[in-house]
């Protein structure tokens, strides 16, 4: 069968070639129309925890994520040029839209693609007529309503739900300028109105406005008067990476164009929010795609010239790994998988990692052809070896990485689909392309090495690697007990470690310190509102329920007791308005600083007989008239904290940090208190960051037990069945785990989190079974040859072992290249990943070393008895 | 009453034929505001708020305007549901060329005091309705940069498109609207149907005049509808039992009486001294 497969290589090269190269060329063309997604959340849309945001857009406004603008003054904002700045910024912000040329182009495809559809053309052309406009968002919505009736293509519905958000997607704003505001002037005037609704607004009227009002403080100014927030909240799809950096890059022109313009502005102004996170982040793919494939291109092939000293070394590898990027890359977008911050480092795994069939493959080719074999001979004596280690190893890797598909998390399913497709390409590909390229081309030696007619032992005798390996485990094999002793202890101690791991997820911090999103996140989670919103509806299911007594009471404890966290900077609440009316409307009064009880009791003159007289005000009256006003205040505000039949109302809160384990610790402190507290028959849900970051980590957590204990599992399996053997099952499993562990325990030793990046690593590290298998089957090999078992581990690690050491070398400094991302989490998977597949190796020859004689116990007794019979044979 | 309270663009307005003769845009909207609708009005009024065509909530309240001077004073009073029974507006629109600041006052049952609010600020929703404040205002001329646009016929009445633009930030914060194009009735000057656009040049709202009967010899707009394109809402405003020139008496309309409210025996008396009369 294997010489069958080498004769038809060996008489098709070019064909073959050909076909190969004709099969990347359309994955090239493909890949062009791969799709990106650079939201964070990494949950799917339909995940509780992100689908209940999308629920209560149905029913509340300002549920939308926001730009912030923030305005610092050392001094104070009530000055004429911040008030000024506020103002025009507000309005300025208000009218942007994030459509260009592309879009319109994207439209007439679409007029073009559809002559027949008079209506489609018709609004496309009255959109394309004043230039593309916020006015024309309900005409892109209708579109965007109709096209799944007109049998539209998936992309072409999906192109118009992201023009219809881009054409129009400011949805509220917040801020002296834009929130509705109540107040008394100087003569007892109420006024239900934006602070600050015009250009040059009186600095004293907007300080009376905002002195000691809890609507304002902390959301739209700071308490101590030193920042201004401004808050644009955009409609932008989570998944419109485009649409989020055009977004950021206007907001940062605007502020720049109004710096410029005013010269007599001397506030700094930060941008920020959770559309920024996600163009920040789609910025640091671009940039990581940009830098990173060439970095790992060339670490390569500077460690392949280095290790086989030839050009076909170099070449070959090369184009392998570059192939199976390319299918992988196209066959993602012909899925239509996105590209998002997990996937986006895709490249940089395939790159190195599908060099590993290559390498050995290349490295048994080299070592047959100094063992004095002709080219041909070599290359059939090469493919005969390593065939079945390959093809092992790949099917076991891809087999592990598919186990991480029973993860929740969208983004890592991806990641560990597509790396299996990659790999089992680039074994299709090394099959094939390795053979055919070498029957094509001569050796190109880059140092001539001579051809030897030693033997192969002899021949990796001379490599220093080789030397040094041996070196390095004779006293393993010479001093077992010990050796075993020591093992025990550091595995126990790893485990140990390794429970110990901080989950975690560090939102903002992975970002460079003195990166312009970081240095403004920071700056608004620690003098400001925060950047991260949460909402807790609560839904009574009755007509006009929300707005009891009853209900308002449990909101205004709620907020209170929300505040008591220290992550909370802000909240805004049906409970917080009533209290700042009851309050206004009783002039001031501090005794009416608060929700109304459930029976007031006044006492009030008559103005014709001058006589007082007792009154009884229903405390639901209060709430009712108060809401009425809130009504009566103009704006939208009131949807922002109560559905449309008031049978439901939001607490919004903004929290000052985007660290995962802060979230996990609000919740903590918050969900039993709701549920010790909730008024009987209420429907609480939860929604915003905390909920999906926890959720986030949560499914983080089950999917790497569940799915590290799977792979786990699998590969033990795949080892048992495929050497037939528990012994080398276990055998090529137990550097694994103890890999695995180390890892683990090196995270909690360096005191870095198990996030979604890290997280990959341990299936990486279960995945990657090539050193054990080369190992294992270079050791039955010298086994069956004869050797005894100390000569046998001598002769593996000298061939095996170097190859070993190599493809350690490869992927180690291969992932180097994430060192230079923008990204920390990705900084510290490419830290760590080189650093566990260090390990890997190392402790995949310790572990194999050490425990060697039980493993091989079979077949040492085959080999022994095979002797034997030898022995006593006459023919001996 | 020399001057109509057109309830405006909410379109409850009141006419009677006049002449408009000129072409002129101002001239025009001049001719709308200063229509003959009688010396006082009242009426009994349903205001229905619907989202995507389901009922979200009902109130009724008594209407009752007058002229008095060169002013129009007008008072609303809540009669139904009775969570917010006897909540009362009284809104005082001064003659446009004294260029003097309209005043608003409230009373809340629950907060038991009359207070005045700020009439710079206009865009509130009327009893959580799609009409703003402002829509309830009488027609204000010189607001606005104003030119017909075109003529075109509305439900078969032929009328003047007006386009209209704030001259100034204060218009835009008292009505919220960047841009309103009016549709007026060339021959009865009522506005027909209105579209209101926001600060991004959306049309937002949109008014269309229902129904116009003749009462009293005056036209008289008894249904409009007021429908908001992007919460998908509409309200509609409902006139019933409307009489003019019912002798009420300008002690209604003092800020001292808000607190007592319009009760229905009050609304009684009045339509039997007509009757009587």
């Amino acid at each position: 069968m294997l010489e069958k497969y080498l004769d038809f290589v060996f008489k098709y090269p070019k064909s073959i070639l050909a076909l190969l190269v004709l099969i990347t060329a359309y994955f090239l063309v493909a890949s062009a129309n791969l799709s990106e997604d650079n939201n964070p959340y990494f949950l799917p849309q339909d995940h509780p925890a992100r689908s209940t945001i999308f629920d209560l857009r149905e029913e509340f406004t300002g549920t939308y994520d926001s730009v912030m603008i923030a305005l610092h003054n050392d001094n104070t904002v009530f000055n004429q040029a911040s008030i000024n700045a506020i103002f025009d910024l507000s309005r300025a912000a208000e009218r942007m839209n994030y459509v260009d040329q592309s879009d319109a182009q994207m439209l007439k495809e679409l007029q073009s693609a559809y002559p027949e559809n008079r209506q489609l053309i018709t609004s496309i052309d009255v959109i394309l007529a004043d230039g593309m406009t916020p006015n024309d968002g309900l005409l892109a919505r209708e579109l965007v309503s109709q096209s799944a009736t007109w049998q539209l293509t998936d992309k072409q519905q999906r192109n118009l739900r992201v023009f219809a958000e881009r054409i129009d997607p400011v949805r509220e704003m917040a801020g002296l300028s834009s929130t509705e505001n109540v107040f008394l002037d100087e003569h007892g005037t109420m006024f239900a109105q934006e602070t600050v609704n015009q250009r040059n607004q009186d600095i004293e009227f907007v300080k009376n406005a905002v002195q000691d009002n809890e609507l304002i403080e902390y959301g739209p100014i700071s308490p101590d008067g030193k920042v201004a927030l401004i808050v644009v909240e955009l409609s932008i799809l989570e998944d419109d990476a485009i649409g989020q950096v055009r977004a950021y890059e206007a907001f940062k022109q605007l502020v720049s164009d109004y710096q410029e313009a005013h010269p007599e502005l001397k506030d700094d102004i930060y941008i920020s929010g959770v559309p920024v996170f996600f163009a920040a982040q789609k910025q640091v793919i671009d940039h990581d795609f940009a830098t990173l494939l060439p970095i790992v291109i060339l670490l390569i092939t500077v460690i392949l010239a280095v290790f086989f000293k030839t050009i076909l070394g170099v070449v070959i590898p090369l184009i392998n790994v570059v192939m199976c990027t390319v299918w992988t890359m196209g066959m993602m977008a012909i899925v239509n998988a996105p590209l998002d911050v997990i996937t986006a480092i895709l490249p940089v795994f395939l790159l190195t990692i599908c060099l590993s069939d290559a390498i050995h493959v290349m490295a048994e080719y080299y070592h047959q052809k100094k063992i004095n074999k002709s080219r041909l001979v070599a290359i059939r004596k090469a493919m005969i070896l390593m065939v079945s280690p390959v093809v092992l190893t790949t099917i076991t890797t891809c087999l592990t990485f598919t186990m991480s598909t029973s993860s929740s998390i969208e983004s890592l399913r991806n990641f560990g689909l597509f790396i299996s497709f990659g790999m089992f390409v680039a074994l299709i590909i090394s099959l094939l392309l390795i053979p055919a390229l070498l029957a094509l081309f001569p050796n190109k030696d880059i140092i001539a090495t001579p051809q030897t007619t030693q033997s192969s032992g002899d021949v990796s005798e001379k490599y220093f690697i080789s030397r040094l390996l041996v070196r390095t485990l004779t006293p393993v094999m010479a001093n077992r007990k010990v050796f075993s002793v020591v093992f025990l202890g550091l595995f126990a101690g790893s485990c140990f470690l390794a429970s110990q791991v901080r989950v975690d997820d560090m939102g903002s911090g992975y970002f460079p310190e003195q990166s312009d999103f970081r240095i403004s996140d920071d700056f608004i989670n620690n003098h400001i509102a925060g950047t991260s919103p949460g909402w807790i509806e609560v839904d009574t299911g009755i007509k006009g329920g929300a707005l009891t007594l009853e209900v308002a009471h449990f909101i205004d404890q709620l907020e209170q007791h929300i505040h008591q966290h220290s992550t909370v900077n802000y909240s805004y609440s049906l409970a917080r308005y009533v209290r700042r009316i009851n309050y206004t409307l009783n002039d001031f009064d501090p005794q009416y600083n608060r929700l109304p009880n459930e029976v007031e009791r006044f006492t009030e003159i008559d103005e014709d007989t001058k006589q007082t007289y007792e009154v009884e005000i229903a405390g639901s009256d209060i709430i009712r008239q108060s809401i009425l006003m809130f009504e009566n205040s103009g704006g939208s505000d009131v949807t922002n904290v109560l559905n449309e039949d008031f049978s439901k109302t939001v607490l919004l809160y903004t929290l000052g940090t985007t660290v995962a384990n802060d979230y996990q610790s609000f919740l903590d402190h918050t969900l039993p208190w709701i549920e010790k507290n909730k008024p009987e028959g209420v429907k609480i849900t939860h929604a915003g960051s905390p909920i999906i970051w926890t959720a986030v980590l949560d499914a983080l957590v089950k999917s790497q037990t569940v799915s590290a204990s799977i792979a786990l599992i699998t590969v033990l399996l795949v080892m048992i069945i495929w050497f037939k053997s528990i012994r080398l099952g276990l055998a090529g499993t137990l550097p694994l785990l103890s890999t695995v562990m180390i890892y683990f325990a090196l995270m909690t030793v360096l005191n870095i989190e198990l996030n979604i990046g890290t997280a990959i690593i341990s299936f990486l590290v279960l995945g990657i079974v090539d050193y054990s298998v080369h190992y294992i089957l270079r050791i039955q090999h010298e086994i069956q040859n004869g050797h005894s078992i100390n000569h046998a581990l001598l002769n593996a690690m000298r061939v095996s072992g170097r190859a070993i050491i190599a493809n350690v070398l490869v992927f180690s400094i291969g992932f180097i290249a994430l060192l230079f991302s923008q990204h920390k989490a990705l900084i510290d998977l490419g830290t760590l990943v080189g650093l566990s597949l260090l390990i890997s190796g190392m402790v995949t020859l310790f572990v194999i070393t050490l425990f060697a004689p039980w493993f091989f116990k079979g077949e040492l007794k085959a080999s022994e008895s095979q002797s034997a019979v030898g022995i006593l044979t006459p023919e001996s | 009453m020399k001057l109509t309270h057109i309830l405006a663009s909410a379109g409850i307005l009141l006419s009677v034929f006049a002449d408009a003769s000129a072409n002129d845009a101002n001239n025009i909207l001049q001719q709308v505001r200063d229509r003959n609708d009688g010396k006082d009005y009242m009426s009994t009024v349903t205001l229905k708020t619907l989202s995507d065509d389901s009922l979200l909530n009902q109130r009724q309240f008594y209407m009752l305007q007058k002229d008095i001077d060169q002013d129009e004073v007008m008072v609303l009073a809540i009669k139904a549901p009775a969570d917010v029974r006897d909540i009362s507006f009284l809104m005082r629109s001064f003659d446009e060329g004294t260029a003097q600041e309209d005043e608003q006052w409230m009373y809340l049952p629950a907060f038991r005091k009359v207070r005045r609010i700020s009439a710079t600020d206009k865009r509130g929703a009327f009893m959580g309705s799609e009409y703003s404040y402002y829509d309830l205002d009488k027609l204000r001329v010189t607001d606005f940069d104003s030119k017909i646009v075109k003529s075109e016929s509305v439900n078969d009445v032929e009328t003047h498109v007006i386009e209209r633009t704030p001259k100034s930030q204060d218009v835009i914060n008292k009505s919220g609207y960047y841009k309103l194009v009016t549709w007026v009735d060339k021959d009865r000057k009522l506005i027909l149907k209105q579209q209101y656009f926001d600060a991004k040049g959306i049309l937002f709202k949109q008014l269309n005049v229902g129904k116009v009967d003749k009462i009293q010899g005056f036209w008289t707009i008894t249904a409009s509808t007021m429908t908001n394109f992007i919460e998908n809402k509409k309200s509609t405003f409902l006139f019933h039992e409307t009489l003019y020139n019912q002798g009420i008496e300008d002690a209604i309309f003092r800020k001292s009486k808000l607190k007592r409210g319009i009760k229905d025996s009050d609304v009684a008396e009045l339509i039997k001294i007509s009757e009587l009369e």
